[in-house]
């Protein structure tokens, strides 16, 4: 098992660029560990950071877009492996950050906690790539390569849960129409005429 | 199969529409309804048709195009609208533009009864959700509804569906 924050910090020093899509309690980490105009943070609705990441790819081929989905989140919403390995977006990067629990509500165990192989899914489903990492020094020593092979590449991270320091949970920044609007805003010099 | 629409004419007419409000991303779950629509999508080099597993997806999808300047439409038959609520959030939580166009089962001339809870149900939830409801009865609707439609969606930032309803679209006898 690794620290999220841990994994996230690794992310963050390959990231060079790319778009993240983070969801829920991942938000609030990632938006702590790398704050950046080229984060979208996808709630509202569980399940759907994966499928955004799609939208993106596809709109924005040249671009890598990293997932930062979570364990639950992915549940709501598995037939988006289906979908995301028939699409094959080779700039698509999904981590899963699988701590076995719906946090964002009280950290409640998941169902398949503990039984379910989310990379194996994806590999079923028919990613290019899936791996599963249990340690940082793995996960760190891949992270190049997951970021750079083509997509889309599928890494389930196995996090404790509940390890961050408390979060600030801002709601008001996460719904901010100006968050969207920095977004676009960061987007725009990436967007071919 | 009741109704005299060609299919390949109201599709056609619809893809042009689109096609020119910039729309590029044909998001869909199959449906004869939709298929006509979808094959005009594939084969236009302006345009990509994303075959979804479930309509959900398609929500969330189109809101990620939209990040980076991307049009999306969202079909489905209308057994999918009851898959999208939960994620239509997105319309009003976030205030992205949404196009859906449904392809409507369980009202005129029906004859399979599963069709008709979700059928009946379908303009009702959209409405529930903020998503405006632009129906289709008749073949000279069409054209003006397409672009009600689009101007809803792309120049006022609205979620909105076109309904194509089986008066207009006929009952399958299936």
């Amino acid at each position: 098992m690794m620290q999220r924050m841990a994994s996230f910090e690794k992310i963050r020093d390959a990231r060079d660029g790319a778009i993240v899509v983070a969801t829920y309690t991942s938000a609030f980490e990632w938006r702590r560990v790398d704050p950046d105009p080229l984060n979208f943070v996808s709630v509202g609705a569980m399940g759907q950071a994966s499928s955004h990441g799609l939208g993106l790819a596809i709109g924005l081929p040249e671009q890598k877009v990293i997932v930062l989905d979570g364990d639950g989140s992915l549940l709501m919403n598995m037939s988006t492996l289906t979908t995301i390995a028939n699409e094959a977006p080779d700039n698509l990067v999904h981590f899963v950050i699988e701590n076995g629990s719906y946090e964002a509500n009280g950290g409640h165990p998941i169902p398949s906690q503990g039984r379910m192989d989310f990379a194996g899914m994806a590999r079923a489903a028919g990613y290019a790539h899936a791996a599963t990492y249990e340690g940082l020094n793995q996960f760190a020593a891949d992270l190049p390569e997951l970021l750079s092979r083509p997509g889309p590449v599928f890494a389930a991270l196995k996090v404790e849960a509940g390890d961050a320091p408390p979060l600030d949970y801002d709601y008001d920044w996460l719904h901010s129409a100006d968050r969207r609007r920095e977004f676009r805003k960061a987007v725009k010099p990436l967007l071919k005429d | 199969m009741t109704g005299t629409v060609n299919r390949e004419n109201f599709s056609r007419r619809i893809f042009e529409r689109l096609a020119d409000a910039g729309v590029t991303l044909f998001s869909y779950v199959p449906d004869f309804g939709n298929d006509e629509l979808v094959k005009i999508a594939e084969a236009d080099n302006r345009t990509t048709a994303v075959l979804l597993s479930s309509e959900q997806e398609g929500v969330a999808l189109c809101a990620g195009a939209d990040l980076v300047g991307a049009r999306g439409v969202l079909l489905m038959q209308s057994s999918g609208v009851g898959n999208c609520p939960n994620m239509l959030s997105l319309v009003r939580g976030g205030r992205f533009p949404m196009l859906m166009i449904v392809t409507m089962r369980g009202d005129y001339g029906e004859q399979n009864p599963w069709q008709y809870p979700m059928g009946q149900a379908v303009e009702p939830v959209l409405e529930a959700m903020g998503i405006q409801c632009i129906r289709v009865e008749r073949d000279d609707e069409l054209d003006q509804a397409t672009d009600s439609a689009i101007s809803s969606a792309f120049a006022a930032g609205q979620g909105v569906a076109l309904i194509l309803s089986q008066k207009f679209l006929g009952a399958k006898a299936f």
